[in-house]
C-alpha cells in the first residue's frame, strides 16, 4: 500500500470531480488514501499568488463551466454549478471545511466528504448553516454537535496547523496529491498519479 | 473539413508540446489546423488575469518543471526547463512570434513553427537577435529581410489584430484550440478536443 495524501476543499469543483477517481486509486493503484481539507484561497496567498480566481474572470468562468461538464461527462458524474459562486460566504466554507475535521475525529470522514461536495456540487447549494446542518445529519452526526465543534478554538487551531503542513510540503492549490516525493496538482493530473503508483521509477526530480 | 483553431505562443512550454501533438491529431480525424500565433502576456491580461507570473511564485514554479517533465517523457520529446528562459529579454518572444506571420506569408509556416519550437524547447537555444536572424532560413528569407519584415508596421498590426481576435473569441491563455465553437485550455485537453472530433454529438457549447 503506498501513502497517498489528497488535499481538497470543498468550495473547490475540480476537487469535487478527484473524488470519483478514488476508487480506482485504492483498488487499482493500492492507495491508502489521507485526506486532508484546506483552504485554497490560503494556499494561493501563501505563495504570493493573487491572481483571481477563474470564477470571477467572465472568458475564464465561461470556459470553466464548459470544462466542469466535459468532465462530468467523462464521470458521469452529476454537478450543478452554484450561479452565485463569485459571493459565496467564505466564512461558511472555511466552517464546512473545518468540520470534516469533527466528522474525522468521529470516524464519518468519508460519508461527511461526500455530503458536503454533493451538497455544493450536486445541489448547488451554498455554503451556510442550513448547508452545515444537512451535510452533518447526512454523515449521520447531531448538526448541533457538529456546528459547535466546527467552531471550538482546537479545531480552528487543526485546521491552521493543518493548512501550514501543507503550504510546507508544498501545496498551493487543490486538488492536490502527494505520493513518495512527487506531487500531483489538478484533476487532469490523476492519471499522471496512476502511473506513477503503478511504476515508482516514473518518478520525475527535475 | 473541420477546423481546429489553434492559439499558441512560443515562449509557452505548454504551448510546444501542443505544437507537436496537434498535426497528427488533425491528420488522423481528417481536420485542418489553423494556427495562429499570440502573445500570452496580452492575452492574459485582456481576460484581467493580473498577478505575478509563475516563475515568481516558487512552490509553483517548482510544480512546474516536475509537471513539465512528465509530460516531455509521455509524449516522448526533448524539453529544456523553463529555466532557461526565465531571464532572458521579453522582447524577443513576440518578435518570434511575428516571424511565424512572415513565414505563413511565404507558406513557410509549419517549417517555422517546428524549427523555433525546437530551438526554443528542445534544445534551449537562448532566445535573442542573434537566434531570430538563424530562424530566417526557416522563414524562407535572407536574415536582414526577414528582421525587416518581422518589424515591419504591417505585420506589427497583423500580430495586434491576430491577438484582439482571439481575446474577442474568449482566449484567455495558452495553448487553446477552438473546435466547432468549442473552446479547450491546455496540452491536457488534447484528448478532449480528440474526442469532438470524433463525435462532434459531445459538445457541451456551455
Amino acid at each position: 500500500m503506498a501513502k497517498v495524501d489528497f488535499y481538497f476543499d470543498f468550495l473547490s469543483p475540480y476537487s469535487y470531480l478527484a473524488t470519483f477517481r478514488l476508487p480506482r486509486l485504492r483498488d487499482e493503484c493500492g492507495a491508502e488514501l489521507v485526506f486532508h481539507v484546506i483552504d485554497l484561497e490560503a494556499a494561493k496567498e501563501a505563495i504570493g499568488n493573487t491572481r483571481p480566481a477563474a470564477h470571477l474572470l467572465p472568458k475564464k468562468l465561461r470556459y470553466l463551466k464548459a470544462d466542469l461538464a466535459r468532465w462530468a461527462t467523462r464521470y458521469r458524474a452529476p454537478l450543478a454549478f452554484p450561479e452565485r459562486l463569485a459571493h459565496v460566504d467564505l466564512k461558511a466554507a472555511a466552517r464546512l471545511n473545518r468540520g470534516f475535521l469533527y466528522a474525522a475525529r468521529r470516524g464519518v470522514a468519508e460519508p461527511y466528504l461526500n455530503a458536503a461536495f454533493g451538497a455544493l456540487w450536486v445541489a448547488g447549494r451554498e455554503p451556510g448553516e442550513a448547508t452545515l446542518k444537512d451535510v452533518a445529519a447526512k454523515a449521520g452526526l447531531d448538526p448541533a454537535e457538529l456546528a459547535a465543534a466546527a467552531d471550538a478554538p482546537e479545531t480552528i487551531a487543526e485546521y491552521a496547523r493543518d493548512n501550514q503542513a501543507a503550504q510546507a510540503r508544498g501545496v498551493f492549490g487543490v486538488p492536490t496529491f502527494v505520493a513518495g516525493d512527487q506531487l500531483f496538482w489538478g484533476n487532469d493530473r490523476i492519471d499522471f498519479l496512476e502511473e506513477y503508483l503503478r511504476d515508482p521509477k516514473a518518478g520525475v526530480h527535475p | 473539413m473541420t477546423e481546429i483553431d489553434f492559439y499558441f505562443d512560443f515562449f509557452s512550454p505548454y504551448s510546444y508540446l501542443a505544437s507537436v501533438l496537434i498535426a497528427p491529431l488533425a491528420a488522423r480525424n481528417r481536420a485542418n489546423v489553423v494556427y495562429h500565433v499570440v502573445d500570452n502576456q496580452v492575452i492574459k491580461a485582456n481576460a484581467g488575469t493580473t498577478g505575478r507570473p509563475n516563475h515568481a511564485l516558487p512552490p509553483k514554479y517548482r510544480y512546474l518543471r516536475a509537471d513539465l517533465a512528465r509530460w516531455a517523457r509521455r509524449y516522448r520529446v526533448p524539453l529544456v526547463s523553463p529555466e532557461s528562459v526565465a531571464h532572458m529579454d521579453p522582447t524577443i518572444p513576440p518578435r518570434i512570434g511575428r516571424g511565424f506571420m512572415v513565414a505563413r506569408r511565404r507558406d513557410n509556416e509549419l517549417t517555422y513553427l517546428r524549427a523555433a519550437f525546437q530551438k526554443i524547447w528542445g534544445e534551449g537555444v537562448e532566445m535573442n537577435e542573434a537566434m531570430l536572424r538563424e530562424l530566417a532560413s526557416h522563414a524562407g528569407l535572407s536574415a536582414d529581410a526577414f528582421i525587416k519584415a518581422v518589424d515591419s508596421e504591417e505585420i506589427r498590426r497583423e500580430a495586434e489584430r491576430e491577438i484582439a481576435e482571439a481575446s474577442e473569441r474568449d482566449v484567455f491563455g495558452v495553448p487553446t484550440f477552438v473546435v466547432n465553437g468549442e473552446l479547450f485550455w491546455g496540452n491536457d485537453r488534447l484528448e478532449m478536443v480528440e474526442e469532438l472530433l470524433r463525435d462532434p454529438s459531445k459538445g457541451v457549447s456551455a
